[in-house]
Parts: structure tokens; sequence; C-alpha cells
């Protein structure tokens, strides 16, 4: 998962950067509003941490200018005041959540995840699809009740892909999603993520649980469902 | 008397009262005196009249030949006009056909002396008299001391007197009523800036307008400049105190927030981690419910009444959004005509803590009732979650809240709406929501 987080704090920026990097999400940064803004309008991001008091342009400004230009994803804003006026004007402005400062990277996180979850139609942490049941809080993926050992990311890669089951998924779309902006890719790599998902999924190769799209992308064949 | 219009509308008209009164009375002085000095004059000149026609007779009495008299008056009985000469024992030698009655005289005139005087007849009248002293040679040579006596009626002088004073009193009223409408008047348009004054601060307390900008008299001025001048002071002030609680948050959030991050990471031993993230969350608890206690704005003067119905629509918005995940049923009876006087910022706060609770607390219903009653705004909030533990009710409206007294679960958010409630001299009751079966706020404003 893609995050953005606009925070002026050097300190604050850094460690939620930091945080969140070590819990799978792939982080661009910006430290004011206005890079910010061009940040939402070049990549892909599925939820971004905005505070609400950003130098050039207000995080409310920022919010504002992300959903006139019809980006959807979830927004989480950090007030330092904690008022109800700046929250209420946060959530009408486009956000979804706020914190206020200051917070635990735990609590932060825990919110990022419910947020995504939701903007992708899931309300429990635990994502069901078939017999794969991936645990979005404790990052742990069960095939039939046992544990499958993933590395980071081929679980980032099947979390994206549960995360929009029954959907095509291009191999750029994954890249970008997965991948920081300054890291070196290669979309081969995917190639190699998708096959080995594919044989700890489904080491006797009946479940079939990703399909190959030819020049499209892949698709999670498994069937969503809620807990059992 | 608290009206200037009437406290000087009852000045005025005393003051008016007053010197009509004394006027008619000088007036009516100085004409009776007029009167009774044309009356002396008349008087006298019957005298001469009378003295003109004067002769002695052959008993040596001096008499006048009925004949000679030349005013008809005397002639005719009880005409009301007389005359008589008296000798100067005061004995009648002659007196004029219309005398019928004798005429009482304290005192005779000494000779050459004019005198006049009010006299009475036998039967109590009052008349005038004027008599005169003379000094009469008979034809034997010898002078004789006489009194020429010349009486008149009062019954026309009085009768004159009466229709004058009517004349005056009606001039002196309708003069007076006249001059009471021009003081209305003259009143009304010196007292009018003052009610033009009293208009504009009316819009500038219904938020219409921002100043006093209208042309006032040099005596206003000091007054209109002061009210702006307060008014600037208060809306400066008011930024620069919330900008500085602004800065104070910020600053003091901020490396709350970093020393917090520094907690979570795996650096620091587990055991003085645990001690650290208390006393951050300590800290954080407080500086959170002193700038929020400090940011309340509390009941003030020229405050804006405000639709209740918006600001309450706007947090259920939002709150539906942040507990999208327990598609909550808010459920609000706000009459639409609801207008408070209070800060937009204090009446989110108030309303934006007490329903978030109710949503973190509830199953998946909040119910708000808002309705004025005197002035008083009252609003009840009921949720139907577990409600309040009864033996901690009290605990939980405490003001000045210490972070380690403070309930686990419940934050600040209670604590902070009754500061605010105090700040606007309110009521706070918790309690059982008998409809919901879960927690019930309610509260009395005077905001209404």
């Amino acid at each position: 998962m893609r995050a953005l987080v606009v925070e002026d704090d050097n300190d604050i920026r850094e460690q939620v950067c930091q945080y969140l990097r070590e819990h799978g999400f792939a982080v661009d940064s910006a430290d004011n509003g206005k890079d910010g803004l061009h940040l939402v309008k070049e990549y892909p991001i599925d939820v971004a941490v905005i505070d609400l008091g950003l130098p050039v342009m207000s995080g409310i400004d920022l919010i504002r200018e992300a959903r006139a230009a019809g980006r959807d994803f979830p927004v989480l804003i950090l007030t330092a005041r904690g008022r109800w006026q700046d929250k209420v004007e946060g959530l009408e402005a486009g956000a979804d959540d706020y914190l206020v400062k200051p917070f635990h990277n735990e609590e932060l996180l825990a919110r990022l995840r419910a947020l995504l979850r939701r903007s992708s139609g899931w309300s429990q942490p635990e994502l069901y699809c078939g017999p794969v049941v991936l645990n979005t809080a404790s990052q742990l993926v069960k095939l039939e009740g046992q544990v499958v050992d993933l590395t980071a990311y081929e679980y980032k890669v099947l979390e994206y892909l549960m995360m929009h089951a029954g959907d095509v998924v291009s191999k750029t779309e994954l890249t970008e999603h997965i991948y920081e902006e300054d890291d070196d890719r290669d979309s081969n790599v995917i190639e190699v993520f998708i096959r080995r998902l594919r044989k700890k999924l489904d080491p006797a190769e009946t479940l079939k649980p990703i399909e190959t799209l030819r020049g499209r992308g892949y698709r999670l064949t498994l069937q969503r469902h809620s807990a059992v | 008397m608290n009206s200037l219009k009437a406290r000087l509308l009852l000045v005025a008209s005393l003051v008016l009262a007053i010197f009509l009164s004394l006027t008619g009375f000088a007036l009516d002085r100085a004409l009776q005196r007029q009167a009774e000095q044309a009356e002396q004059d008349k008087l006298q000149g019957f005298v001469y009249g009378v003295l003109g026609a004067a002769d002695v007779d052959e008993q040596g009495n001096l008499i006048i030949e009925t004949a000679q008299l030349a005013e008809p008056r005397f002639r005719q009985p009880d005409s009301g006009l007389y005359t008589a000469i008296l000798d100067s024992d005061g004995q009648e030698t002659w007196r004029s056909p219309s005398l019928m009655r004798s005429v009482i005289l304290n005192e005779l005139p000494a000779v050459g002396e004019w005198r006049f005087a009010r006299v009475l007849d036998q039967l109590g009248n009052v008349l005038f008299a004027m008599t005169f002293g003379v000094n009469w040679a008979g034809e034997d040579g010898q002078e004789r001391r006489y009194t020429f006596l010349v009486v008149e009626e009062t019954g026309g002088f009085n009768r004159q007197l009466h229709k004058f004073r009517g004349t005056l009193l009606a001039w002196l009223l309708a003069s007076g009523i006249v001059l009471l409408i021009v003081q209305l008047l003259v009143l009304r348009w010196g007292l009018a800036p003052l009610a033009r004054l009293a208009e504009e601060v009316g819009t500038i307390e219904a938020g219409d307008k921002e100043h006093i900008d209208g042309e006032y008299q040099d005596e206003l001025r000091p007054l209109t400049e002061g009210l702006n001048a307060m008014l600037r002071n208060e809306r400066a002030h008011q930024t620069r105190y919330r900008n500085a609680l602004d800065d104070l948050a910020h600053s003091l959030k901020t490396p709350l927030a970093v020393l917090g991050g520094l907690g979570d990471s795996d650096t620091i031993p587990r055991e003085p981690r645990g001690r650290l993230l208390e006393q951050l969350g300590r800290m954080k608890q407080i500086v959170d419910y002193q700038l929020k206690k400090a940011a309340t704005t509390g009941r003030q003067a020229l405050l804006k009444p405000q639709p209740l119905r918006p600001v309450v629509d706007k947090i259920v918005r939002s709150l539906g959004k942040v507990y999208k995940h327990k598609q909550i049923h808010f459920d609000c009876d706000i009459d639409e005509k609801i207008n408070v006087r209070a800060d937009e910022g204090d009446i989110m706060e108030l309303l934006g803590n007490l329903l978030d609770n109710a949503s973190k607390w509830c199953d998946c219903q909040v119910q708000l009732k808002a309705k004025l009653s005197e002035h008083r705004l009252e609003i009840e909030v009921e949720d139907d979650g577990p409600g309040f533990p009864s033996e901690k009710i009290d605990a939980l409206l405490k003001r000045g809240i210490r972070a380690d007294s403070c309930m686990e679960g419940q934050g600040i958010g209670l604590s902070v709406v009754a500061e605010i409630v105090d700040a606007y001299e309110g009521d706070i009751r918790l309690g059982q929501s008998s409809e919901l079966a879960g927690a019930r706020v309610w509260l009395s404003l005077p905001i209404g």
C-alpha cells in the first residue's frame, strides 16, 4: 500500500514515514501542502496522513484540492489543537478520520489500516478470500488455518490483490502501490512474487488463486467472504 | 424614571408650568392695578364735575342743583354711581338722588387731599369711594370745611376683571400647550442621534455590522469612537489570543509527538519505555485539557445569534465518517429556528465532545434533542450503550482534571464539556437514558 505523509515537522514526519515503512507501506512524504498536492496528483496514493497546520498551503486546502481533482483515497488528518472546529472543518473538506497530536504510532497505523480496509469494502481486520485469511493487523496469512510464511514483498502483493479481490490489477499498478518513487523498480520482479505466491498458496496447483490476464495483469479469483 | 426623554420632558414641563403661573400672576396684578388707577382717575373726574356744580344755599349749606349734574347716573336712583357732600363732622349736607343708602366712611381727608378707598355700605357691599377735602368760603366770607364724596359700585369693575382673567387664562393655557408640543418635537429631534446610535449598536449585536460608522454629534463622538476602539481591541485581542494558543499547542505537542514516537521504538528497554509513555500520556492530557479550557470563549457581549441546526449537522456528518464501521443512527430533534448566542467554536466543542462520547459508547443509536425555553438552550444527548458507571458519575464531571485521576477510556471530553458549561454559567447533569437505556447527558445554557 502506498501512503502519503504531509507534515511540516521533520522529526514527526521522519518517525511516521519510518514506522509506516517498517509496517509494509511504500511512503511518499512532503513538508508542505503544495508539494503534497503535487504528489497527490502524480502518484497512485492509497491513503494519506495530512497535518492541518501546513506551510504554503493548509492541510484543509490540500484535501479540498485533492478531492476536487477526483482523488478519493482515504485521508487521516493530524491536528495539534484538537478543537472540534478544526476536526469538523477537516472532515467536511473530505478527510475520513482524525488524530490529535501527540499520537501513538500504533494508533496511527491501526487507523490507516482500518481506513484502507473500509475503502476497499472490508469491515474486519481479517480479509477472507476462499481458504486464505490475511490479517492486516498482525500481517499473518493463513491457508486453511495454517500459517503461510511470506516475505515482506510477497505479503504486500497479496494484501493489495486481496484488497482488490475480483478486480484486474496491472503489473504497473502493483509496482506503483508497493514501491516508493526512488526505489529501483523492475516489473519482472512482480512476476517472481506472483510465481512464489502461487507456489505457497497453492502447492497442489488445484486452487489457482491468481489468474494472469495476458497484457492486462492479474486477478485474485478467490471469493471474498466474511468470517467462518 | 429611566427614560432620558421622560426626564427632560418632566423638568421642562415643570419649568414651563412655573413660568406660566408667574407670568399669569404678574399680568393679573399689573392689570388690576391699572384698572384701579383708571377707576381712581374716573372718580376723580366725577369729583371735579361735582365741585363745579356745587353752590351754597340759603341756609349757608353747600348743595348741588340736581339739574346741574352732568352725569345722568347721579340722577338715577340706585344707578351704582353716587355722590354726596359732607360737612366737617361727616354729616351729609347733600346727596345725589341716585344714592339710596348710606356709606360708611372711616376717615375724612384733609383739605386738598384726595383719598381713594374701598368702603362698605350699610348692607356690606364693597364700593369704590373717592373723597376730596375742601374749604368753601360762604357768602359771609367764612370758610367752612367740606368733603366731596363720589362712590361707585365695584360690580362693573369686578366683571371686567373677571373677563380679563378668563381671557388671560385661555391664552396662557393655549401657549402652554403649544410650548409643550414644541418641546416634544425639540426633544425628539435632539435625542434622535441617541436613538440612531442605539439602533446601530443593535445591528452590531445582530452581527450585521462590524463597527459604528454613522456620523454623530460632537457630544456623542467620544462615545462612538470609544465603542469602536473597544470592538476593534476585543477582536484583535481574540485573534492574538487564538494565535498564541495555536502556537502554544503546536510547539508543545510536536515535541510530545516526537517523544511518543521514540517511546514506541524498540531501542528503549521495556521498563523505562512504559514509564516514559505513561508520563507522556499524562502530559498530553493535561496540555489538551488546559488548551481547550483556555480556548473556551465563554459568555460575551455582542455575539451574533446563529442557528444551531447546521452546527449539529456538520458534527453528525463528521462523526458518521469517523464511526462509519458502526453504522450509527443519529436521531436529531432540533427546531430549525433555534438560534444561540455563543461562540461557534465553543458550541462545536461542546456538542462534538458529547456526540463523540455517545458515538464511542453507543451500540448503534445516538439521540440529540435541543429546545429553547425562556432564553435557555436545553440539550439532551442519549445513547444505547452501557451508560455511565453510577458510582463514578460525580467524578466524570470533575473540573480541573488531573490525568492520574482520569477515567479509563473517558478521555477529557466530559471535563471539557463541564468547563464550557461553566464558562457559560449553565447546568449539566449525567444520568441514565430512559428511552435508549444508555448514557444521558442533559445541559442547560443561558444563550437563547
